[in-house]
C-alpha cells in the first residue's frame, strides 16, 4: 500500500526519524511494519535503541545478501506486545566487511552471527565466540558471497564439489 | 621409612571429562553432536556442534525457477513438510502478489493443522522414550498412523508430501475425505485423554519433567525462542494470531500457553495444540467454501525485483521465508528461518549446571529436527 493512501499509520517512525534524521532512508510503514536501511556507524545505537525504547525484544531473524558491490545485513525485530515489527537493512563494504555484535543486546543472535560469517564471511566485532557453524572448520571461502567459485578437491567426503558447472537452467 | 599421608590430609585431584553425545545417539533427534564438559555427572559446559546435515539448502534456491524449489522445502523440516511447503509458497506469493482462493486457503490450514498433529505426535512418542515412558512411543505412532493415512490419501506421500502449489494446491481433496477427517477427530479426542491418564499425570514423568531446564519469559523473548517453546514460558505469541494468514482469522481457536517455563510446561503446551488443531479442522470443513483451488500462474513465473517476508507458524515455532528478486525467474537470494535452530541457541544455558540425563530431557522438550537446523 502506497503512503497516499494511508497516510495516517506511521507507527513510530516518526521516533526514529526525531532520534536518527539522516541516518535512516528508505523508510516504509508497511502492515504493521517499518522497512528501513539504517548506515553501519549508528547501527548499535539504533539496535539498542529499537530494543531498548521501542519495545522490539524479540529477535526474530538475522541475515545477510550480497548484491555485486556490498553485503547488506537483514535485521528483523519483532514487537511481541506492541504487536509491531521491523525489517532493517544495513548496507557494508565487501572489502571489509566488519560490524557490531548484535549478540550483547540479545543472545538469541549469537549463532545467527556466526552463520552470516559462515556464509558469507562479515565479521561480528564483540562477538564471543566467531567460527564456522555449518561449514566444516577447514573450509574455504565463503559460499553465498556472488562470486564464490567452489573447487574441487578430489575428495568426495570432504570440500567443495563443482555445483556451479553443472547449475541446471531451464 | 616413609608412611602415606591418612585419608583426610591427602589431595584428590579430579578433572573434568569431555564426553561427546552424538552425532550418532539415539536421544540427540538426528545428527546433534554435544560437546558436553562434566564434573562427575554435572554439566559443566555444553557446546552444541551442528551442520552433519548442512547441503546447503538456502543456495539451492538461487539457481532454480520458483516452482522448482518447493520439493527442498520438504528436506527442512521433514515432521511438518507442509509447514514448509506452504511457508516457501506464501513468500513467492507475496512477492509475486499472487492471491490464494478461498477453498484453498481452507483446504490448506486443514492440511496444516494435521501436519501440526502428526508433527507433535512425534514429539510426544520421542519425549515419552527419552524420559523412559517407551509405551507412550507405540500409542502416539498408532495415532500418527491415522493422520499420515488421511494426508497419504490427498497427497500421495506419508513424509514428504510436496504438496503446496504457488496460488494455491495441486488438486482438490479426495470425495469423502472430508468424513474421513472428522472421524479421526472424534477418535482423537479421547486418545489425549487416555494420554492424559498415562503419561501427563505419571508421577515418575512429572518429577522427571517438573522445574527442569526453567526460561524464564525475558529470556524467552531475547534468545529468540518460538513455538511451544516460548509459549511454555508465558508469552502469549503466535504467528496465526499475530500475523493471520490463510484462513486463520475466520477460525476459532486458542493460543496455549502454560506460565511455568519448564520441560513440563512445553510438553504440556504441545498436548493442548492438538486439541485446539482438532477444533481448528472441525471448523474447517463446517465453513469450506466452493470454488477454484489453484491461481494460474503462468509456466514460467517471474516475480517483480524486490523482497519479501513470509512467517508462518510451524509445530516448532515461526517457520519464515525471506526472499529477494531481481526480475528474473529465480530468486537472489532466500534465507530460511528455522525455528528449531533458534530454538536450540537455547541449550548451552539450560545444559549447564544440570544432571546430564536432563540434558537428555531438556533437549527432547525443544523439539529440535536436525534437517532444519542445518539446512
Amino acid at each position: 500500500m502506497s503512503e497516499e493512501t494511508r497516510p495516517t499509520e506511521q507507527g513510530y517512525i516518526p521516533l526514529l526519524q526525531e532520534r536518527f534524521g539522516e541516518l535512516i532512508s528508505g523508510v516504509e510503514w508497511v502492515d504493521n511494519e517499518a522497512r528501513l536501511t539504517v548506515s553501519l556507524d549508528k547501527l548499535h545505537d539504533f539496535l539498542s535503541f529499537a530494543r531498548d525504547d521501542l519495545l522490539l525484544k524479540f529477535p526474530a531473524d538475522l541475515t545477510a545478501f550480497d548484491t555485486g558491490e556490498q553485503f547488506v545485513l537483514v535485521y528483523r525485530l519483532v514487537s511481541i506486545e506492541k504487536g509491531y515489527a521491523m525489517l532493517l537493512h544495513c548496507s557494508i563494504s565487501r572489502e571489509d566487511p566488519v560490524v557490531p555484535t548484535a549478540s550483547d543486546l540479545w543472545p538469541g543472535f549469537n549463532w545467527h552471527e556466526r552463520e552470516v560469517f559462515d556464509m558469507f564471511g562479515i565479521r561480528f566485532e564483540g562477538h564471543p565466540d566467531l567460527r564456522r557453524i555449518l561449514l566444516p572448520d577447514d573450509w574455504e571461502g565463503f559460499p553465498f558471497r556472488k562470486d564464490y567459485v567452489s573447487v574441487p578437491s578430489g575428495d568426495p567426503l570432504h570440500g567443495p564439489q563443482p555445483v556451479d558447472e553443472v547449475g541446471w537452467k531451464p | 621409612m616413609t608412611t602415606a599421608p591418612a585419608l583426610e590430609t591427602r589431595e584428590i585431584i579430579t578433572q573434568g571429562m569431555m564426553l561427546n553425545m552424538g552425532p550418532q545417539h539415539p536421544s540427540t533427534h538426528g545428527v546433534l553432536r554435544l560437546i558436553l564438559t562434566l564434573d562427575g555427572e554435572e554439566v559443566v559446559d555444553c557446546d552444541p556442534v551442528i551442520g552433519y546435515l548442512h547441503r546447503g539448502i538456502e543456495k539451492f534456491a538461487e539457481r532454480r525457477p520458483y516452482r522448482h524449489y518447493i520439493p527442498f522445502t520438504d528436506r527442512l523440516d521433514y515432521l511438518c513438510s507442509l509447514a514448509n511447503n506452504h511457508s516457501y509458497c506464501q513468500a513467492v506469493e507475496r512477492l509475486a502478489w499472487i492471491e490464494v482462493p478461498e477453498r484453498a486457503q481452507y483446504l490448506r490450514v486443514a492440511l496444516l493443522e494435521l501436519n501440526r498433529i502428526a508433527s507433535h505426535l512425534v514429539f510426544l512418542g520421542t519425549f515419552g522414550s527419552d524420559v523412559g515412558a517407551t509405551t507412550v512411543f507405540l500409542y502416539a505412532f498408532r495415532e500418527r498412523e491415522h493422520v499420515l493415512d488421511l494426508l497419504e490419501e490427498i497427497t500421495g506421500a506419508r513424509l514428504t508430501y510436496n504438496w503446496m502449489r504457488i496460488g494455491g494446491l495441486p488438486a482438490d481433496m479426495p470425495e469423502n475425505w472430508d468424513k474421513g477427517v472428522l472421524e479421526f477427530c472424534d477418535y482423537m479426542e479421547p486418545r489425549l485423554d487416555e494420554n492424559d491418564r498415562l503419561l501427563t499425570n505419571n508421577r515418575i514423568f512429572r518429577v522427571r519433567t517438573e522445574g527442569v531446564g526453567v526460561v524464564s519469559a525475558d529470556e524467552a523473548v531475547s534468545y529468540g525462542l518460538s513455538g511451544p517453546t516460548l509459549r511454555g514460558s508465558g508469552i502469549r505469541h503466535d504467528i496465526r494470531k499475530f500475523r493471520p494468514y490463510e484462513a486463520y482469522d475466520h477460525l476459532d481457536f486458542q493460543v496455549c500457553t502454560e506460565s511455568g517455563g519448564d520441560v513440563f510446561s512445553r510438553y504440556r503446551v504441545r498436548i493442548q495444540e492438538m486439541r485446539e488443531s482438532v477444533k481448528v479442522l472441525r471448523q474447517v470443513f463446517e465453513k469450506l467454501p466452493e470454488g477454484p483451488i489453484l491461481t494460474k500462474t503462468g509456466k514460467l513465473l517471474k516475480a517483480p525485483a524486490g523482497e519479501a517476508y513470509s512467517q508462518v507458524e510451524s509445530p516448532r515455532g515461526e517457520l519464515s521465508f525471506y526472499m529477494r528478486s531481481d526480475g528474473g525467474t529465480d530468486p537472489t537470494r532466500l534465507h530460511i528461518r528455522a525455528p528449531s535452530f533458534c530454538n536450540l541457541t537455547v541449550l548451552r544455558k539450560l545444559a549447564i549446571g544440570t544432571k546430564i540425563a536432563d540434558v537428555v530431557v531438556i533437549l527432547g522438550s525443544l523439539d529440535i529436527v536436525l534437517g532444519e537446523v542445518d539446512r
